[in-house]
């Protein structure tokens, strides 16, 4: 399924002129050096470029005896160069070989001078060359920089010559002509040639930085039948390059891709030139304020786009149609969910939906998200933000694995969010110090847990008394206790002002949402005293009153659940106070 | 056919791994033939006769969960179980912790199938065999829940609760026609133990999975 629609995707990408997706038998690497070369094959110059570039295919190498490639190398290979002369001078040499073989074939001038330069480069002199020499301090690791050749005065690349192209490609056909596995392809059914491994290292979801595998079998216990490699799952070596490389250039797209702790998911819309739809969905998943995002340079998506999805989420959280006419809300969208573990990716999540149904689940997330305050931080919290809101010292680095993949899934699929969700929230509330306590983000993964909890298993009567802002009209036990021990943080700071160095908050909150029954008659003795204090005193004692009718006796503990009512109900109440605040001033004013 | 039977199996987890996500496993979205094939001879099998799944009811939604577990990363190789058998003296142990892996899946969710099936003698059925007797063999079996080992659902570790089933199939929740992509049918154990695939269409949750005669060969 998963290999298929990539397969699918990817003749779709060919198709398409502007994709820029490597044909068969090229990849698309990042290059560093030119090597200018005269007509005859004399070494001019070299010159630092940033760039990526189609070439002729980089394959996966592993092992003692890596192939070289063709006309685009590492330094390692193309020249010689690298910490170990003995090993530089092995490498050149098959890259030599390699390259003359094929290059013998061709009449035109590049290929000779290519030839000629080859032959008289010796890699065992880089350091005194002093071409080489100029640039040394240009190579930190020399390992990674690749290069590619060009002819003094002439425009393009060597690789790019049209007869030496016509000349790789032929080797491609030869090379397919000695496979000598035949079977059926598990993505089209078709009885052809099978390929030994996949070839085309995934890189960009994490993982090792050579790049990861989708599909190998490289432990005992991978396989099956005595078969060995990749013959365990029989894939056609056009599909194996097919699937990979159409991966590759979706972890690579700005529109594609959303990055969540340790997984990357990619998505594609499965028709010619979704790229309206892939666009608004990126954007949904990593909405970024369209006044702020002029300043981060990281910004993938231009602003037009970035408003109309806006606009779009924003007509769908408030229950109107998702119709528009740039886009078609049948269209099937598949997401696919990867992350790293060593040299393997694994599925965390695969989903086929159509674009409609997506936006309607997405936009039913950011609503369940909705709480008073939250239009301090743009209205629009990100997966990503969220996430990092609930990891210890609000580091990424300390979200759970597995996490992020089970958060988007819940999002996608409209499911209830994972219980580690909640129970990290909890934590993060309770415990005091910097980075803890009740933010906006946290309260709002509270409420949107415990709404689509309660609308989930179909408990109405709860459902409709979770609000975005306070609601006095809420009964819970716990939910007015929170309330109450916000009033009496409050009693405190009026009496105290805001430089005290442990408040109730830091002493007692985690006992007090926890077990009220041993922590609530004390705070009450204390707030006596803070009440007699305070300026507006008797107005707050009112309020606490009006809490406390509602309240019958202190229970001895609370549930996970009603410990998550009490964090909101505090988070309502200090909300509240915080408006009301306001308009006190403004009244004196 | 006359002897066709009905199994119902359902279970809280399934993997029917595909091949080609073998290492961090996902599972196919329904069961496979091989799968259900599988379940039928641990309730019922001889050397005399050969399991054919005719279909496949999917009764339950397909849900998917992704679960981290322990896996180990070798296996008992066959030439020292044969040295063993041989008489030699060798350590057959497998010492999972000392193996451990631990890998993410990609697996289903509360499953509810039905299983409908025939099956065929081979010529390994001897004088004494005929089909009426082993469908009432499989039938008794079934029925009083034996087997000679624990039928499972894709994987050992989800092991598979099954009842036979004597009424009419009961209503699917799925109603739409799914296009499930390439799917393992069976291993040819005959040539090589090459896999063999089939694309089946899901239509109101029935699954056909009588292979229709390969037309390129």
């Amino acid at each position: 399924m998963i290999l298929q629609a990539l397969n699918e995707h990817y003749q779709r990408l060919l198709e398409d002129k502007e994709s820029g997706i490597a044909p068969p038998g090229y990849s698309i690497v990042d290059i560093s050096f030119v090597l200018v070369l005269s007509e005859t094959g004399d070494f001019l110059d070299m010159f630092k470029v940033e760039q990526t570039e189609l070439v002729p295919e980089h394959k996966k190498r592993q092992g003692i005896n890596p192939p070289p490639y063709f006309l685009c190398d590492k330094i390692l290979y193309s020249l010689g160069i690298g910490k170990n002369k003995m090993e530089g001078k092995k490498r050149f040499e098959q890259y030599r070989d390699y390259n003359q073989k094929l290059l013998v074939q061709a009449k035109c001038m590049e290929a000779k001078a290519v030839s000629c330069f080859l032959n008289s480069w010796n890699p065992e002199e880089w350091d005194n060359n002093a071409i080489i020499l100029r640039h040394q301090d240009e190579f930190e690791k020399p390992a990674n920089y690749n290069t590619v050749y060009k002819i003094d005065g002439h425009n393009g690349y060597i690789h790019d010559q049209e007869e030496i192209a016509a000349i790789w490609m032929e080797e491609q056909i030869e090379k397919e002509d000695d496979a000598t596995v035949f079977g059926q392809c598990l993505v089209t059914g078709k009885y052809t040639d099978i390929a030994r491994t996949h070839e085309v290292a995934i890189k960009g979801a994490g993982g090792q930085p050579a790049g990861t595998a989708l599909v190998s079998f490289q432990i005992e216990s991978f396989r099956s039948y005595g078969k060995t490699q990749s013959y365990n799952a029989p894939v056609s070596k056009k599909v194996a390059f097919a699937y990979g490389t159409a991966l590759n250039y979706l972890i690579a797209s700005k529109t594609n891709r959303v990055r969540l702790a340790d997984t990357t998911m990619v998505f594609w819309a499965d028709k010619k030139g979704g790229k309206t739809e892939e666009t608004i969905l990126s954007w949904c998943f990593d909405p970024v304020d369209t006044e702020s995002e002029a300043k981060s340079d990281e910004r993938r998506i231009d602003l037009g786009a970035a408003r109309q999805a806006k606009t779009i989420l924003e007509r769908v959280k408030s229950g109107l149609s998702v119709g528009d006419a740039t886009f078609d809300k049948d269209t099937r969208c598949y997401l696919l969910g990867l992350a790293p573990n060593a040299a393997r990716l694994s599925v965390r999540f695969w989903q086929v939906s159509n674009f409609g149904d997506l936006l309607k689940k997405i936009a039913q997330h950011y609503k369940d998200m909705d709480i008073i305050g939250l239009e301090r931080l743009g209205g629009i919290i990100s997966p990503w933000r969220t996430l990092k809101a609930l990891a210890v010292r609000e580091d990424s680095k300390n979200i759970p694995p597995l996490l992020g993949g089970q958060f988007l899934k819940s999002i996608l699929s409209g499911s209830m969010y994972p219980q580690t969700i909640y129970d990290a929230v909890l934590q993060r509330c309770r415990t005091g110090g910097e980075h803890n306590g009740v933010t906006i983000i946290r309260a709002a993964v509270i409420k949107a847990f415990l709404l689509r909890k309660y609308r989930i298993k179909n408990q109405f009567d709860k459902e409709v008394l979770i609000t975005v802002s306070l609601n006095e009209s809420n009964t819970n036990t716990a939910y007015r206790l929170g309330r109450l021990f916000s009033l009496l943080e409050k009693a405190q700071k009026d009496a105290l002002g805001n430089e005290i160095n442990a408040t109730i908050r830091d002493r007692y909150f985690g006992a007090a949402s926890a077990t009220p029954g041993s922590v609530f008659p004390l705070l009450l003795r204390l707030s006596r005293h803070h009440i007699a204090k305070a300026t507006y005193g008797n107005v707050l004692d009112r309020k606490i009153q009006d809490v406390m009718n509602g309240l019958d006796a202190f229970p001895a503990h609370l549930s996970m659940e009603d410990q998550g009512q009490f964090i909101l109900g505090y988070y309502h109440q200090n909300q509240a106070n915080y408006t009301k605040n306001q308009t006190n001033e403004e009244k004196k004013g | 056919m006359g002897y066709g039977i009905k199994l119902r199996v359902w279970g809280d987890y399934a993997c029917f791994t595909r091949p080609e996500m073998k290492a961090e496993r996902v599972s196919y979205d329904v069961m496979t033939p091989s799968a259900a094939r599988g379940i039928l001879e641990a309730i019922h099998w001889k050397p005399a006769l050969v399991w054919r799944v005719d279909r496949i009811h999917v009764l339950k939604p397909i849900k998917f969960d992704s679960i981290r577990r322990n896996e180990v990363a070798s296996k008992i190789s066959e030439r020292n179980i044969k040295t063993a058998m041989n008489g030699g003296t060798i350590d057959l142990h497998q010492y999972a912790s000392e193996d451990r892996q631990q890998r993410a899946a990609l697996v289903l969710r509360d499953v509810d199938y039905v299983i409908e099936a025939h099956f065929d003698l081979t010529d390994k059925a001897g004088a004494s065999d005929n089909s009426g007797k082993h469908c009432d063999i499989f039938t008794r079996r079934a029925k009083s829940g034996q087997c000679h080992m624990q039928p499972y659902l894709g994987c050992r570790e989800f092991s598979a609760n099954f009842d036979l089933l004597e009424g009419e199939v009961p209503q699917s929740v799925l109603t739409e026609k799914r296009d499930l992509g390439w799917m393992l049918w069976d291993i040819d154990f005959a040539h090589d133990m090459q896999p063999i695939f089939f694309r089946p269409m899901m239509i109101n949750g029935v699954i056909d999975t009588r292979l229709v005669k390969e037309e390129e060969t």
